[in-house]
């Protein structure tokens, strides 16, 4: 579709729009990943080298900015620093209106901030402060130590991270058309949408997933760069420097800070509006239209991880080849994946009405079954991973254990495999729920005409202008997405913790 | 030659309510090696951090014969202090080669120079040949010689080495451990050694201390130590050891081995003889009162266990050529020399 025909929008779409989609996009990623940097590198090595008050508290709290989508928090921000806002009554204007560019950059830097924070702690985690040490001893001062020691150790996962945000900031949609930045995302969407031309919308996505495949592959080259790094030493424990009480209390505002940027302010601001409005449509449609498809989307995804990540294993070059290629699909954003299915479903369309033109069914929207599939395209990715790691812990030998102790194969299913692996499965469920919940893009293409979301309901309340109305599906999003972060991050600590047990 | 290089004095240090130095006092002085002995958790390696400058202290200071380095705080941090430091990891940096992570410490003259010194390093460790190799790709062994070539290359004052040869397996050990005395002897620094294996402590140590609980319970020449141990503790620390507690009378201490005298005791009052199993001398005798309950051979010697009448055993060693076999009847003599009586625990 991307390849023929030419839709009339796409040259007028050239003249006019192409380059802004480009400049924006581009000057989009450049603020987000110097803004991510700066709020997930230090606090990174601050948690990782110091001990002080609160770092177990923060340890949970800094990741769970992720709970919150970052259309949720452009609302809030906006809402906050407008004119009559609380932040602009209170600084007396001089906090700017979070809009525009830079406006989408400080929300999109406050929101993916943890995935370049995880992937640096990991880092600094696994590589240990005794290289930082020992730098110290061979003369050189702090500041030099972390510079050509411990900054290049963790340079690899750094750019991993960055990379993720990368792709979450082309793949957003909610954020940067309520904030008045067209990115690609947005053209697509306006294509598809507004304009109702698939053919410049199709071609627009390709531009966009042959530029997030390229960086998705970087970032897969640098991952397995870093992996020779680890290898550089043996870990044991870390030993943390503690804190005098007055270093203890700035290093731990200064690790607060994103949290309170990234969830609770926005969260609480929200709330405030929440309480305040009378809302004019109960939510509680959309409700159920999120957790339908996040709890449906979630099982299929743990089903196919699963299934993923034993082909993985136990299968050929084959089983492993499609394996990398689903992994892929997270690189792809959910815009082009919507358009995707579209795609496979005109064709099968096609087909049917060839066959027998006249008994053929009507599947062109495709309805709930096409927005499952995109979003499994997208996200079974994220759930392999988990699957994968959980597996791993199972070795040859515990079968072999559990068969000379008498356990027949299923025994040996239900007994060793599943309680083992229970918490890999749990938490790629439950990443893949949180993720469909937080889709806007691709749900908004693909989604029944009455059929509602919490997102999509937000999105329509704030694209309308009204904020006030699109606090309470906000919140709830951030109401499911926040406990069960917690619990993830729980399974996550818990099996890190039995894996280094023995 | 007992010059000091640093000194500290009463270093107390708590964490989460346990003490973890206790009124330690250590001279590090040039061209000694001391060593340092305990269980794990006994607070060495947080001795050693100390004067690395790594971990500040409750109370308590250290000093260089020309100034004060902590003071509670610590006041000269490690990068000034000319200490060369050997992780148990080893801790190379793993983005540089074993050469550059040799020079990582050299800051004067040019880079010809530096690269020439960093050189000679490895080829005193015999890691020339991998002197381009990246860290992984090096064995634990190989690794260790290039962590010490690291910290000998800036020439330090004082290096310390913790837990340094305890990742290894026992034979390279032992290589590795002749290298590491004659090396850190060539440097004519201060070297503190930081270990729970009593047979390394033994083998390096120019002056030993033993360290339980944050508080070093006895120091002094390592065959001293041994030989003279203060407390059963001390004595358990540095290998086996026989024991037997009970209360003095006329000056004796009444074993089921035979009688001690105890020097010192007041009647009546506890105390516990301590025999190193070699100092269990057995001689064969069809008419003695003991009997050997079992014997393994070691190599050079024979474990052996031997039992009195009362039903006590204890354990001793005997040569291999000895043929000592069980239900053989034997005498048992006590070494002096091998034989301590301390106050009882």
């Amino acid at each position: 579709m991307a390849l023929t025909g030419g839709g009339s929008h796409m040259g007028h779409l050239i003249d006019t729009q192409l380059t802004s989609y480009v400049s924006n996009s581009a000057a989009l990623v450049v603020i987000t990943v110097i803004g991510t940097i700066l709020l997930g590198v230090p606090t990174a090595w601050l948690t990782t080298r110091y001990d002080f008050p609160g770092r177990k508290l923060l340890l949970v709290a800094l990741p769970l900015s992720l709970a919150m989508p970052s259309y949720v928090s452009a609302y809030a921000w906006m809402s906050m620093t407008a004119v009559g806002g609380p932040v602009h009554d209170a600084t007396g204007g001089l906090f700017p209106t979070v809009s525009g560019l830079l406006g989408a950059g400080f929300v999109f830097s406050i929101s993916f901030y943890p995935y370049t924070y995880l992937l640096a702690r990991q880092a600094f985690e696994s590589n240990g402060t005794n290289s930082f040490e020992a730098a110290r001893t061979l003369g050189a001062g702090p500041w030099q130590a972390f510079r050509k020691v411990t900054l290049p150790l963790a340079r690899p996962a750094i750019m991993a991270g960055t990379a993720l945000v990368v792709m979450e900031t082309l793949a957003d949609y909610g954020t940067v058309d309520f904030l008045g930045t067209p990115t690609f995302t947005v053209g697509i969407l306006r294509s598809w949408i507004s304009f109702g031309d698939p053919e410049a919308a199709a071609r627009l996505a390709l531009i966009l997933l042959i530029v997030t495949l390229f960086i998705f592959g970087s970032e897969r080259l640098v991952r397995r760069q870093s992996r020779v790094a680890e290898l550089g030493g043996r870990n044991r424990p870390q030993h943390r420097v503690v804190l005098s009480r007055s270093a203890a209390l700035f290093v731990c505002l200064c690790c607060a800070v994103p949290v309170l940027l990234g969830l609770i302010a926005p969260g609480l601001h929200l709330l405030t509006l929440a309480l305040e409005t009378q809302p004019v449509r109960s939510p509680i449609d959309a409700f159920w239209g999120t957790i339908t498809v996040a709890s449906l989307s979630a099982l299929v995804a743990a089903f196919l991880g699963l299934g993923a990540a034993y082909a993985a294993r136990t299968g050929g070059w084959f089983a492993r080849a499609s394996v990398r290629a689903a992994h892929t699909g997270y690189a792809v954003p959910g815009a082009v994946a919507a358009l995707g299915v579209i795609v496979i479903l005109a064709a099968m369309q096609d087909l049917l009405d060839n066959v027998s033109p006249l008994a053929a069914p009507t599947i062109a929207g495709g309805g709930l079954v096409a927005l499952l599939f995109a979003y499994q395209a997208r996200f079974a990715a994220a759930a392999i991973g988990p699957c994968e790691s959980a597996l791993v812990r199972i070795t040859p030998s515990m079968d072999q254990a559990a068969r000379s102790l008498g356990a027949n194969r299923w025994a040996v299913i239900g007994r060793i495999h599943v309680p083992l692996a229970f918490s890999g499965i749990a938490t790629a469920a439950l990443l893949v729920f949180v993720e469909v919940m937080k889709e806007l893009p691709a749900t908004m293409i693909l989604r029944p005409l009455d059929f509602e979301t919490l997102a999509v309901s937000a999105h329509h309340y704030a694209s309308d202008e009204r904020l006030a109305q699109a606090a309470l599906p906000s919140l709830m999003l951030v109401a499911l997405g926040l406990p069960i972060m917690i619990l993830v991050s729980w399974l996550v600590s818990r099996r890190q913790a039995e894996s280094a047990a023995p | 030659m007992t010059e000091f290089v640093m000194s500290a004095r009463a270093l107390t240090k708590s964490w989460r309510g346990r003490r973890v130095l206790d009124h330690v006092d250590m001279d590090l002085k040039r061209g000694t090696i001391t060593a340092v002995l305990g269980p794990s958790g006994a607070g060495k390696s947080t001795l050693l951090r100390v004067f690395a400058g790594l971990e500040d202290v409750d109370t308590g200071i250290v000093t260089s014969p020309d100034q004060k380095l902590t003071d509670g705080q610590v006041i000269i941090p490690p990068e000034q202090r000319s200490v060369g430091l050997v992780f148990q990891d080893f801790s190379l940096f793993p983005h540089l080669t074993a050469l550059d992570n040799v020079m990582f410490g050299l800051r004067s003259g040019t880079a010809a120079t530096r690269r020439e010194i960093a050189m000679d390093r490895l080829k005193a460790v015999q890691m020339e040949d991998k002197a381009k190799a990246y860290p992984h790709t090096l064995s634990g062994g190989e690794q260790q010689r290039v962590a010490l070539a690291r910290a000998l290359a800036p020439e330090p004052e004082i290096v310390l080495l913790d837990e340094a040869f305890s990742g290894l397996d026992s034979r390279l050990r032992a290589d590795l451990r002749d290298m590491a005395v004659r090396e850190l002897k060539k440097s004519g620094a201060a070297v503190l050694v930081v270990t729970h294996d009593a047979e390394e402590a033994l083998f390096m140590a120019d002056e030993l201390a033993l360290m339980v609980d944050g508080a070093v319970i006895q120091s002094g020449k390592p065959s001293e130590v041994y030989l003279k141990p203060q407390s059963l503790t001390g004595a358990r620390l540095l290998g086996e050891v026989n024991e037997w507690s009970g209360p003095v009378a006329e000056g004796l201490l009444h074993t089921p081995f035979g009688a001690v005298k105890a020097a010192g005791f007041a009647d009546g009052t506890d105390a516990t003889l301590l025999v190193r199993p070699e100092g269990v001398v057995l001689e064969q005798k069809p008419d003695g009162p003991f009997a050997i309950v079992q014997s393994h051979p070691l190599g050079a010697t024979n474990a052996v266990r031997v039992r009195a009448p009362s039903g006590e055993c204890w354990d001793a060693r005997a040569p291999a050529s000895s043929l000592l076999d069980p239900e053989k009847a034997v005498s048992v003599t006590l070494d002096p020399v091998l034989t301590t009586i301390v106050q009882a625990e």
